[in-house]
């Protein structure tokens, strides 16, 4: 069946409040993601080698629930993750034992034991010494309601 | 970003879980109608704008029920929200003793306040001849294909 714009365009307001995993009362958090991967809708939290330790340690999402709206260009409904105040951002401040080359981004629960997006980079950075930092861009997910039949 | 498939099936089971909407399908409030003249699925948004079918009669008691379910399937990943069955499904069915009739496809409403919620079109109008003819439906469902995370 094909659903109103209105039925469909819920889906993205049940997301970005559902207690459950995105709006959960813990914050979810992003990691930095070390090694080469794929982006797959079956890939788990063990596939991914994600930097643990400071100071490329995973930053904590806003907790509760997220942002959401659609695309007025395109139409896609947005989930839009909310960071933390100064932005989801690293710096190798000094001492830094690198190098290391950020593939991409893994959007974890706040365990870290469950992965609930991921973002590849297509073109990899990779930090080499002291006083380097990066910022990752907006964190969101994308669907496109008109596909639903 | 890509999201998981633990992502992908709550997605789906929070739609059909809302109540606002899909668990709210129950006899009482929202129900489904035969459809008996052409229309157009992407900007129907009351069923005051379809012309619902008398003498072709859609049987749909049990509609979504109290929620509808959600699975994955199996060969493509796909998500299927779909309708329970009642005992003895779903179909189309004429009577009276004008003819022929057309049906183009069928609603799925809310009593209420009219406000469409889906809509199914054939890819051909069925034409019934005489009454006691009946056109067995598939199975009520939104299919969300894994091409639509971006």
């Amino acid at each position: 069946m094909k659903p109103t714009k209105a039925l469909a365009n819920t889906i993205s307001t049940l997301l970005a409040a559902d207690t459950t995993i995105l709006a959960n009362a813990s914050a979810m958090k992003l990691a930095l993601i070390t090694q080469p991967f794929t982006e797959s809708l079956d890939r788990l939290a063990g596939d991914l080698t994600m930097a643990s330790a400071s100071p490329l340690a995973p930053v904590a999402a806003t907790a509760g629930a997220q942002e959401n709206g659609v695309d007025p260009v395109t139409g896609e409904l947005k989930v839009e993750v909310k960071p933390p105040a100064g932005g989801f951002r690293w710096e190798t401040g000094t001492g830094f034992s690198g190098p290391v080359t950020i593939y991409g981004y893994a959007l974890t629960n706040n365990a870290g034991s469950s992965l609930i997006g991921m973002q590849a980079l297509a073109d990899p950075i990779t930090l080499t010494g002291d006083n380097q930092s990066h910022t990752a861009p907006a964190i969101e997910f994308r669907i496109d309601p008109s596909k639903i039949n | 970003m890509k999201m998981t498939k633990a992502l992908w099936s709550r997605m789906l089971t929070l739609f059909a879980s809302d109540p606002a909407n899909l668990a709210n399908m129950d006899d009482d409030t929202v129900t489904m109608a035969s459809i008996a003249a052409d229309f157009n699925q992407l900007v129907v948004t009351n069923i005051s704008e379809l012309t619902i079918g008398t003498g072709v009669i859609l049987n749909a008691s049990a509609l979504f029920q109290a929620s509808a379910a959600a699975k994955i399937d199996p060969d493509n990943a796909d998500g299927i929200v779909y309708a329970a069955t009642d005992g003895e499904g779903f179909y189309v069915y004429s009577t009276g003793s004008t003819f022929p009739k057309s049906c183009y496809g069928y609603v799925v409403y809310d009593q209420n306040d009219g406000r469409i919620l889906a809509t199914e079109k054939f890819d051909a109008p069925v034409v019934f001849t005489e009454a006691g003819q009946i056109f067995l439906l598939k199975q009520p469902h939104f299919r969300f294909p894994r091409e639509m995370l971006k």
